[in-house]
């Protein structure tokens, strides 16, 4: 059976056949100091506010976007 | 007599400097943050990327948070991609405004008209605050303007490429169909090009690349933050008209005699 994966920030990320917690999901991939970095989440192109971090389960095939503030004109 | 006092206010905020500074292309952080001390500016714009130790360090550490955010939506072609952007910077900087780019090529960067307009219908719609980057469309400009956009800020040249004013006579008939903020986006080269903008009777400069590609960005800030606020006292000072003609000003009068 393939493994289960999802796509964080374009890359390839493998998870549980029951998913994960998309909360889990930024820590794992950024780190614990995921709250001090003003991030802003999208899962398959729509916005996942904060406060739905935690009840938001990441699915095979999802593709998640891990944004924050840098350089810009 | 009484002097009425010169304020600009952009979606309810009262702004002092006119002055607005990307921040990107610069040497370092510390080049960065001294530039735009130098310009005295109040609102930097920023992108929205994908999360990197870079990015962190800028946020985080590098940039002082005592100025207002503008995000931008640079880099997007489309509606769908910048509704999403703006959506993100919303969350991740807890403002809403936007600075809305909607770019048509990748070799020019014109904004794209029919793009744009269509965005910013929906944006408004969303409740944001738009500075609407846009072509020197005297018509669009108004159309944008009436549709809610807190600012319209048409382009003088493209992006980056420090030609200036391309097409003064649009610049005057712009300033003369919107009543609103209207603030020149993209092309400043040099201090000169501020300054005339700023004489026309525009309500601010935003300006990157002509700052932060320069020799000394520091002190062309300090330039281009001159430059501004003396176009502007000069438009409200109310130019002399052109003549073709010499007008003297020594007085003939009491000359001694022509011999």
């Amino acid at each position: 059976m393939s493994k289960k994966k999802c796509f964080v920030n374009g890359a390839s990320f493998t998870i549980k056949n029951c998913g994960i917690q998309l909360e889990d999901l930024i820590t794992t991939a950024i780190g614990k100091n995921k709250n001090q970095l003003s991030l802003a989440v999208a899962v398959n192109n729509e916005l996942v506010q904060k406060s739905n971090w935690k009840n938001m389960v990441i699915k095979d095939g999802d593709v998640i976007e891990i944004v924050h503030p840098f350089f810009g004109g | 007599m009484s002097k009425k006092k010169d304020e600009l206010i952009i979606g309810g905020k009262k702004i002092m400097s006119r002055l607005i500074m990307g921040t990107s292309l610069y040497p370092n952080l510390d080049v960065l943050n001294k530039s735009l001390e130098a310009s005295g500016t109040e609102i930097i714009t920023v992108s929205m990327r994908r999360f990197n130790k870079e990015g962190e360090k800028f946020f985080l550490k590098g940039i002082k948070n005592k100025y207002t955010f503008l995000p931008n939506t640079a880099g997007c072609f489309t509606k769908k991609e910048a509704v999403l952007t703006a959506e993100l910077s919303r969350e991740s900087l807890k403002t809403d405004w936007i600075k809305l780019e909607l770019i048509s090529d990748n070799e020019m960067l014109l904004p794209d008209p029919l793009e744009l307009f269509a965005t910013c219908e929906e944006l408004v719609k969303r409740r944001f605050k738009i500075f609407a980057y846009c072509s020197d469309d005297p018509i669009l400009c108004k159309r944008l303007e009436e549709l809610g956009c807190v600012a319209v800020m048409p382009l003088i040249s493209p992006i980056g490429s420090g030609l200036g004013i391309r097409n003064e006579h649009n610049l005057e008939i712009i300033r003369g169909m919107c009543k609103g903020v209207i603030i020149v986006d993209a092309g400043i080269g040099t201090p000169s090009h501020a300054c005339r903008v700023m004489e026309l009777g525009f309500d601010g400069v935003l300006l990157n690349s002509s700052v932060a590609r320069s020799f000394d960005p520091i002190q062309m800030a300090n330039a281009m933050s001159l430059a501004t606020k003396s176009g502007r006292l000069s438009y409200l000072s109310g130019p002399i008209e052109k003549t073709k003609k010499a007008v003297r000003s020594t007085p003939f009068r009491g000359k001694i005699s022509n011999f």
